[in-house]
């Protein structure tokens, strides 16, 4: 066994090896480092794996079943265990849905096995620059949010369970990426959503557990879809093995595993009309939510639509439909975000907006859009991790997480101002990470020009939901200011904050290295190179843009500015309000009332429904045509 | 040559946001002979910023000031990669980023009539942006994104792309019916209020780059191979939109923030999507 096939073994089985230490030692202290110790290998790994796949020049590592022996009989034993289990919870929640699906789950399941003659794919494993980049995601950010969580959970009655899941989730969605058989990412497919489900009703509250219900049953029935998606991929291509997936060529009803798969991936990512499992697993602890949003679970959606999308690009019967279903999704829940106070349900709208970015970039289907989608992945997680924990930790301080009580916090909580000012900043401004894709994709939507419609608007209310939570957070009266070292926040808040903030900033200054040693490999293997850099601009075919210049001059103002503004205190004025005083209280507008949301939720639902049912439908006619 | 065209750009970066504040001198003027007033001095506005300089400076809160300085420089970042011929959607965030800085510092001097008024600029950037962006993506998709790449046709490709764009000065020139962030009557001019002396002089030179930035959009909707022409029938079509929506602010009166946002999204962005189709059939046809 090589080193890389080593160490895409222990980012795996570290995580689920400490997710059982946990459960058996029990206490807090224990948990703490078992925690730490995880995280810290998971690091290294993941970083280590980086390093080796860069020393030989980013070759894609396959490994073969034979050389995970006795994997491939353990993970049916699992498998089918998993599919019982999820009938077990359904009965015990009552849910005939739940028990209905998990039940068809397992047959199909089996069906499948038997058929396949309970053979693997080869290779089994297969380890290329995409698997790569949401390792580094889950391993690093994961690890982070895990070490977040243990000072926010501190006093949290069932720590075991919660962090042996949480460590769980993270060893199963690096099993997931690291899949090339479609029945293991079946298997680990599972696995997360059996996470997830434990996560969002940890705490057990009535809302609690009729959220993660409804998440579990939303994305058990998008392992449906992907399951059967398997079976005719069998069928039509032959193979287990997503590889192996035919470029061109489909029509009829071979275009229908890719269409389902499309579907499996829309519940994963949240996309319409799917998208309400997400934005009611808010009800979830902090942490929770920052692991389903950045680190895990919605990723591996587009994950598997990136890993699909050199067929997908062929496949023009339906991929308009996958662009418009994800700029669907990005266009109503932009405006959605607009109209919600509670500062979760706005980041939530914003998950579900980006991951539509992403959907929409393989649906556009140029090598362009392709780009900007690997890239958005990236820097998405990273921000919007940070974005989560700094409200967690301004919770904990405020006691709400509601935008309007924040206002004036950059007087009295200057780190975690900073640390959602930072957050704001690199997902919406230029010219950080996820603005470079914003500025590739403007680019490539010229190719399906009523997408552009779509983005206009959308990025539009991105700065209006966004900036009017910065706005309040630093209308204050500026007397009595914290020190920004004096900021009382607990140090793991503080450093593991920090890492976010400059893992998003730094990482946008190398986004010329990212873009060659992280995204480009994934690319070349299918497409010709459309994104050129040279380290500190990047270049298109029809564009350029001087990221390292910009980001220099971005610093310079800020940092310069507040530097040489040292005002004197007699320069200090108070407010004009036409002569008269009265204390000012301000209040946010959220321009729509319950009602005309709801409608709005109900219409872009509609809209889903009916992209989604055209999606497959359309292979169905094609083959009757 | 090359150090020539560099001294040729940096002139235009300077000369650019100066001509505006001529054209804001005109304009004072002009809406003054039509409302049957004498109107000051055309280089009116060069005197104001003098004067705003001269004072002593006050302020509510440091981070204002921060801010304003950050608008400044972050319009004029990208009026100089508009004329250095940059990337357009590059240019256009950068100038997006300067309005954004604008309300920022509207918002951390906590006093009623700014508050307000960065809410009613939140609203004015979603009613106008989308228009901009889909005019400067209309300009791409018709020519480049490159702004040295781009060449003459604009205007009769894209005449309703031009059209769109007048609303979209509107808002920006705050003029009636589209001054609603700065609203003089209601909120003393809103994200403004709270400036004053030097700092004022920032926000409006800021204001001047960010309109010479949009101002040079339309010039790029005029182009001949001679320089001597091209330079003049650019000036004379950037005057000419500034006189429309001169007259546009004589004959209206304010309207609410909710018309100025629906007006955009529906009127304007419908004039790019109409322009387009008409491209999009035309080039179906000649095939």
């Amino acid at each position: 066994m090589s080193t890389g096939e080593l160490l895409a073994v222990l980012l795996f089985l570290i995580p689920v090896i400490g997710a059982a230490v946990v459960l058996i030692v029990r206490r807090r202290g224990a948990i703490v480092w078992t925690v730490v110790f995880v995280s810290a290998i998971l690091v290294l790994a993941s970083i280590g794996l980086l390093a080796y796949m860069a020393s030989t020049s980013f070759e894609v590592l396959a490994i073969g079943s034979e050389d995970l022996y006795p994997m491939g009989p353990a993970m049916i034993i699992i498998g089918v265990a998993l599919a019982g289990l999820f009938i077990v919870i359904g009965w015990r929640i009552r849910s005939p849905f739940i028990v209905t699906v998990a039940t068809i789950n397992l047959v199909l399941d089996l069906g499948l096995e038997s058929w396949t003659d309970f053979r693997e794919a080869a290779p089994a494993v297969l380890i290329d620059n995409l698997a790569l980049i949401l390792i580094l995601i889950t391993s690093v950010v994961g690890s982070i949010i895990a070490i977040y969580a243990l000072r926010y959970m501190r006093d949290d009655t069932h720590q075991p369970r919660f962090f042996a899941v949480t460590l769980l989730f993270l060893g199963s969605m690096n099993g997931a990426v690291l899949c090339n058989d479609m029945l293991w990412l079946v298997l680990f497919w599972d696995v997360t959503t059996l996470c997830s489900f434990l996560l969002i009703g940890h705490t057990g509250t009535e809302e609690a557990q009729k959220a993660a219900r409804r998440a579990l049953g939303i994305t058990l029935a998008g392992a449906t879809a992907l399951i059967v998606g398997a079976m005719l991929a069998f069928y039509y291509y032959g193979t287990q093995s997503v590889q192996e997936v035919p470029l061109a060529g489909l029509d009829g009803l071979a275009l229908m595993p890719l269409a389902l798969m499309a579907v499996a991936a829309f519940t994963k990512s949240a996309q319409l009309p799917f998208q309400s499992w997400l934005l009611g697993a808010m009800v979830a602890p902090t942490p929770v939510s920052a692991l389903l949003h950045s680190a895990t679970m919605v990723n591996l959606g587009v994950y598997l639509l990136l890993r699909l999308s050199p067929s997908i690009v062929e496949a023009t019967a339906i991929n308009w439909l996958v662009a418009l279903v994800g700029g669907a999704s990005f266009l109503a829940s932009s405006i959605l975000a607009m109209t919600q106070s509670n500062a979760k349900r706005v980041l939530a709208w914003s998950t579900v907006g980006n991951l539509g970015l992403i959907t929409m970039c393989v649906g556009v289907s140029t090598p362009l859009a392709i780009t900007a989608g690997v890239i958005l992945l990236f820097y998405h997680s990273i921000s919007k991790a940070l974005m989560f924990l700094s409200v967690g930790a301004a919770k904990e301080s405020l006691g709400s997480e509601d935008i309007e009580d924040m206002q004036g916090m950059w007087v009295t909580m200057p780190f975690v101002s900073a640390a959602i000012f930072i957050g704001v900043v690199t997902i919406v401004l230029p010219p950080f990470g996820m603005f470079a894709s914003k500025w590739i994709i403007s680019s490539a939507a010229t190719a399906f020009p009523l997408l552009i419609f779509l983005l206009g608007v959308g990025f539009a209310s991105i700065v209006v939901y966004y900036f009017k939570w910065i706005g309040n957070i630093l209308s204050a009266v500026p007397a009595r200011q914290t020190g920004l070292r004096r900021d009382p926040l607990a140090p793991n808040y503080k450093w593991t904050l920090g890492a976010l903030m400059v893992g998003a900033v730094g990482l946008s200054a190398l986004i010329g290295p990212v873009v060659r040693f992280l995204v480009e490999p994934f690319i070349e293997r299918y497409f010709t190179l459309p994104v050129g850099t040279n380290d500190l601009n990047l270049f298109t075919a029809s564009g350029e843009f001087p990221v390292f210049i910009f980001l220099l001059l971005t610093g310079i103002i800020f940092v310069g500015l507040s530097l040489l503004i040292h005002p004197g205190a007699e320069e200090i004025s108070k407010p004009y309000a036409s002569g008269e005083d009265f204390v000012f209280e301000s209040r946010g507008s959220y321009f729509f009332g319950e009602a005309s949301v709801r409608q709005g939720i109900a219409l872009s639902e509609g809209t889903g429904i009916l992209l989604v049912a055209l999606l497959l439908a359309i292979p169905l006619l094609l083959e009757v045509a | 040559m090359e150090v020539i065209t560099y001294i040729l750009q940096l002139l235009i970066i300077i000369l650019a946001p100066l001509a505006v504040g001529l054209g804001a001198g005109i304009d004072r003027k002009i809406t003054a002979r039509m409302q049957n007033r004498l109107g000051p001095p055309v280089v009116q506005p060069f005197y104001d910023i003098g004067k705003l300089l001269a004072k002593r400076p006050m302020l509510l809160s440091r981070l204002q000031v921060v801010f304003a300085g950050a608008a400044l420089l972050f319009h004029a970042a990208a009026l100089a990669l508009f004329v250095a011929g940059g990337d357009l959607i590059v240019a256009f965030f950068v100038s997006g980023t300067g309005s954004i800085c604008l309300v920022m510092g509207a918002f951390s001097a906590r006093s009623p009539y700014s508050y307000i008024g960065g809410q009613r600029e939140l609203l004015a950037i979603l009613a106008y942006e989308p228009v901009l962006f889909l005019v400067v993506l209309a300009i791409g998709l018709e020519t480049s994104f490159l702004v040295s790449g781009i060449g003459g046709g604009l205007l009769i490709a894209l005449p309703l792309v031009l059209l769109a764009l007048i609303p979209v000065l509107v808002i920006l020139l705050e003029k009636s019916p589209f001054d609603v962030p700065t609203a003089h009557q209601e909120i003393m001019s809103g994200p403004y209020v709270e400036y004053s002396g030097p700092y004022l002089a920032i926000m409006e030179v800021a204001r001047w780059f960010q309109l010479a930035f949009v101002f040079g959009l339309v010039t790029l909707f005029f182009w001949s191979a001679d320089p001597v022409v091209s330079a003049g029938g650019k000036l004379a079509l950037a005057f000419a939109v500034l006189f429309v929506t001169i007259i546009i602010d004589n004959i209206t009166a304010r309207l609410t923030r909710g018309r100025m946002v629906r007006f955009m999204l529906t009127v304007g962005v419908g004039l790019v999507a109409i322009n387009l189709l008409v491209l999009f059939v035309i080039g179906q046809g000649a095939i």
